[in-house]
Formats: C-alpha cells, structure tokens, sequence
C-alpha cells in the first residue's frame, strides 16, 4: 500500500515547507513562494473563502475556477492579464485602511475576537514585515493583560529576535504575575490559580508556527519534565509556576 | 467459454483512494461483466497539520473491443422522473359544517363548477414527482457516473465506501466477426472534483485567513502530486481530468 507521503518527492515537501514557514500569507507572495505555477496551477480549482487582500493577481489564470466567497480589497490588482473566464466570482470587497489604521485598530479592540480579526488582515494584507513584526512586539509589550499579550504573540514569529525577546519576556511576566496574583485573590487559595492557566494553555496553541505556539511547546517540556508523581495517566497537571517558567523561556 | 480464459490487469496506483476490479462470468453466450469499484480517502499528517483527500465525483468509462453491451439492464439505470397528477374538484363550504350540499350545481363547458348556496368549487391539480437519487448512474455508450447526494441534493464532499459493491455492471457479447475480447475500465476524476479539505480540529485555523490561504496552496500541491502519481505509467490524461483507477480484462 502506498500511502500519499510516499510519493511526496523531495521537492515537494519542500515546497509544503515553504508554504508553512512562509512570513507573508498574501496570497501571490505564497504561490511565488510555494513554487506553484500562476499560468497552469489555478484552474478549476476550489478557491473559495480565500484572502487576496493587497494580492497582485496579474498574471493567473483562474479559469473554470471557484472564487465565491473570497476577499479583496482596493489593494488587489486584477488587470486584463488576470483570467477569469468561467470562473465563479462573488467577491467579499474588505476595506483597504492603511497600514497605521490597521494597527490602531488592532490596539482599540473590544475584545480578544475582534483583535485577533484585525491581527489577521494585517498580516494577511502587509506580510510579517519588520515594521510589522516591531509593532506587534511593541503592542504586546505595552498590553494590559496576558490575553491581549497571548493575541499578539499568535502573530508573532515562532523565534523572535534576542531584543525583541527581551521584551517580550519581561511584559509576559510580569502580566501573567498580575493575572495569578489577581486569581488567587479571589479565591485565597494558591492551588485554585490553575483555573486561570486553564484558559491561557487552550488560547496558545491556535495558531502553529506563532510565538504563542512555542511558549505552549516550552510549557509541555516543563510539565513533561516533572516528577511523575504529579502527572497523572494520559493527563496532564498544569499548575501556575509551569507556565511562569514556560513564558520565562521566552528567547532562550 | 472458462472465466480462466482472460487475463485481468488492474491498476490502482492511488491505493488508499480508489480500486477498480472486473470478474467476467460466461452466462450461456453472452458474458457478465461484474465490477467492484471503491471510494476512500487519504490522509497526510505533516508538522501537526493534516490534510484529507478524496473525490467527489467521478466518471467509470468502458472501452470494448471485439465486444459489445447487450441490451440487458445494467447497474445503475436511472429511469427518467415519473410525474404523478392528481386531478379533483372539491367542494368548499362557505358556512361552517351546515351547508346544504344538495344545492344545485351547474357545471360550465369550461369545466368550472358553480354553486346555488353559499358555497363554492374549487379545482385542484397536485401534481408529483418521483426520482430516486442513485448514487451511480449509468449514462449513455458504457459510461458510469459516481456522485453520491446528500439528503438535500448536495453533492458529499468526499465520495467514500463501495459504488459498486462486486456485482453485474452489464452483460456483454462477442461482436460478430469479433475474435478476440478486451475490456477496458478507466476512473476518470477531474480536477476539481480531487478535494483536499484541512483537518483544523480545535484550533483557530479556519478563522485565520493566515492559514485559509496556506491550506489552498497545499492542497494544490498534493493536488498536483496526485495527478503525477495518477499518470504515471498511464496514458491518454488530459490536462484538466486524470485517471485514477484502471482494470482491463483481455481474453487470452
């Protein structure tokens, strides 16, 4: 039996890699990325729900093609070199804010939904670009609270840079300080802290290949790494000094 | 004739995804041509992502030579829609329940209906229609459609289990001058009809548009591995269908 990884050629794999590691999901950033081909590689295929926001789409040919349902914005370029014929299209038209509206916006979120909606245009639209990635690091730095820290850090690079750590490290430390302290106030009990990791651990491993999903990935080293008294079979027992010491790795 | 008497060569290079499989039985002089052809679907687990590929829809295609398919029913024959009509006048009351029904009617040469008290005729016509919704059909000159439809006439999104579960396609006979039988069977899907759906399970995958456009793409690369593997050692592809399954059955 041969199952489909076994025909995966060397190049292929490589190809997926691209894809996953790629900084900038726009979408003609990625298919130069992934190596696919604009001419022969999109027609009649299911692009539904997809994002081509600030996407330069000359060039592709999308004949035959489903593209219901995905977003563009006035950034998108489609000009007569773009192929649409007998291609389904009920475009999701997006608003296209500048970049600085972008992030204020990501800052005046109401909620953590709402922010990570705008995370995701912005990213979505502009790439992990330096200027990008140093304005998430300054928004979690200044955050209030470790949810809005665990937003940003879902959109953050897995491997920040040795700065950039640093301050992150310090800001996640000290919100998750506040967030224990303030739990254990209500219930004056030190073991009923954990209630408010519980919340924390589900919200960091959203998003694979994120700086949130590394400090998810340090927390199951911490917990695998002690004794096995306190582990129970198949379950894991997170308590609130194993993520202080998973956000402490932070950079290391 | 001994079924012994042919040789039979299948090729299903996409193992886990679909089989093609032809017996003949010699019935008196004419031959029954029994098939088995399964639907499944592949997994591809990668850097804690997984991908699933099916079909969902697909096409069966004989090719005979020195033969040909009598006129005895075959697997799949879908009838054309039957409509029932249900022609009847009824006789509404104006007053609840003490209308006398022994008033005069008059019927008019249009054939609307009159009445003397307080009442009136009403002409209803219901008509109905019956199909049921096979999930292979037969279409014309030996072909096969596979597209199983859900409860609301939805196409599934992955075709899965057996189409046709080792029974009589279609009886076939010797053409007249014919020495020397040969039957071939080729699965043909096109290529939007190859799905790969992302398995995001809990995470937020689905709400990021990050990953929305990063599953399209690979999904279009194992797409695009399919079909290579598809072809390979096979002939007569065309650029936007590929077959995935074959069998021939030659007499020897």
């Amino acid at each position: 039996m041969r199952l489909l990884e076994d025909f995966l050629t060397e190049q292929e794999i490589q190809q997926i890699d691209a894809v996953f590691d790629s900084q900038s999901p726009r979408f003609d950033l990625l298919v130069a990325t992934s190596g696919l081909n604009p001419i022969s590689d999109f027609r009649f295929t299911d692009l539904r729900h997809l994002d081509f926001s600030g996407a330069d789409l000359r060039g592709f040919d999308f004949t035959g093609s489903d593209l219901r349902k995905s977003v563009k914005n006035e950034n998108t370029i489609i000009d007569q070199t773009t192929v649409l014929q007998d291609a389904r299209i009920d475009w999701i038209e997006a608003d296209a804010l500048p970049i600085v509206m972008v992030m204020r916006k990501a800052e005046e979120a109401r909620n953590s939904t709402e922010r990570q909606d705008v995370l995701n245009r912005l990213v979505a639209e502009f790439g992990r670009t330096p200027h990008v990635i140093q304005y998430m690091v300054l928004a979690a730095s200044k955050a209030h609270s470790i949810e809005d820290f665990i937003d940003f850090a879902l959109f953050l690079p897995e491997v920040p840079s040795k700065s950039d750590a640093g301050k992150l490290r310090k800001s996640a430390e000290a919100l998750l300080k506040r967030k224990l302290a303030a739990s254990k106030r209500r219930t004056r009990r030190e073991k009923t802290s954990v209630f408010a990791v519980e919340s924390l651990t589900e919200k960091l491993h959203q998003n694979p290949g994120s700086l949130a999903q590394r400090i998810y990935g340090y927390l199951a080293d911490v917990v695998n790494a002690k004794p096995q008294g306190s582990t129970l079979t198949g379950h894991a027992n997170i308590e609130a000094a194993d993520l202080r010491k998973a956000f402490a790795r932070i950079g290391t | 004739m001994e079924e012994q008497n042919f040789s039979l060569t299948p090729r299903n290079p996409l193992t886990e995804l679909s089989e093609l499989r032809f017996e003949i039985e010699p019935v008196e002089d004419e031959f029954d041509l029994k098939c088995r052809l399964k639907f499944g679907t592949m997994h591809y687990e990668y850097r804690e992502r997984e991908y699933i590929v099916g079909v969902s829809k697909a096409h069966l295609r004989l090719v005979l030579e020195g033969c040909e398919t009598t006129f005895a029913d075959v697997f799949g024959e879908q009838a054309l829609a039957e409509i029932s009509v249900d022609d009847s006048v009824q006789i509404q009351s104006a007053l609840k329940g003490n209308v006398a029904l022994n008033a005069n009617t008059v019927t008019g040469a249009s054939g609307e209906v009159d009445i003397g008290i307080g009442g009136s005729v009403v002409r209803t016509k219901n008509a109905k229609t019956q199909q049921k919704l096979l999930p292979v059909v037969a279409g014309p000159n030996d072909t096969w459609k596979i597209a199983p439809k859900t409860i609301f006439n939805k196409p599934e999104k992955f075709v899965e289990g057996s189409a046709i579960p080792s029974v009589r396609l279609c009886t076939i006979r010797r053409k007249q001058g014919g020495n020397r039988m040969s039957v071939l069977g080729e699965v043909h899907v096109s290529r939007s009809s190859i799905k790969v759906a992302a398995n995001d399970g809990n995470r937020m995958g689905k709400s990021l548009s990050e990953w929305q456009n990063k599953n399209a793409l690979v999904g279009l690369l194992l797409k695009k591995a399919i079909q290579r593997e598809a072809r390979s050692g096979g002939k007569s592809n065309s650029a936007n269908a590929v077959c995935i399954s074959r069998c021939e059955v030659v007499e020897k």
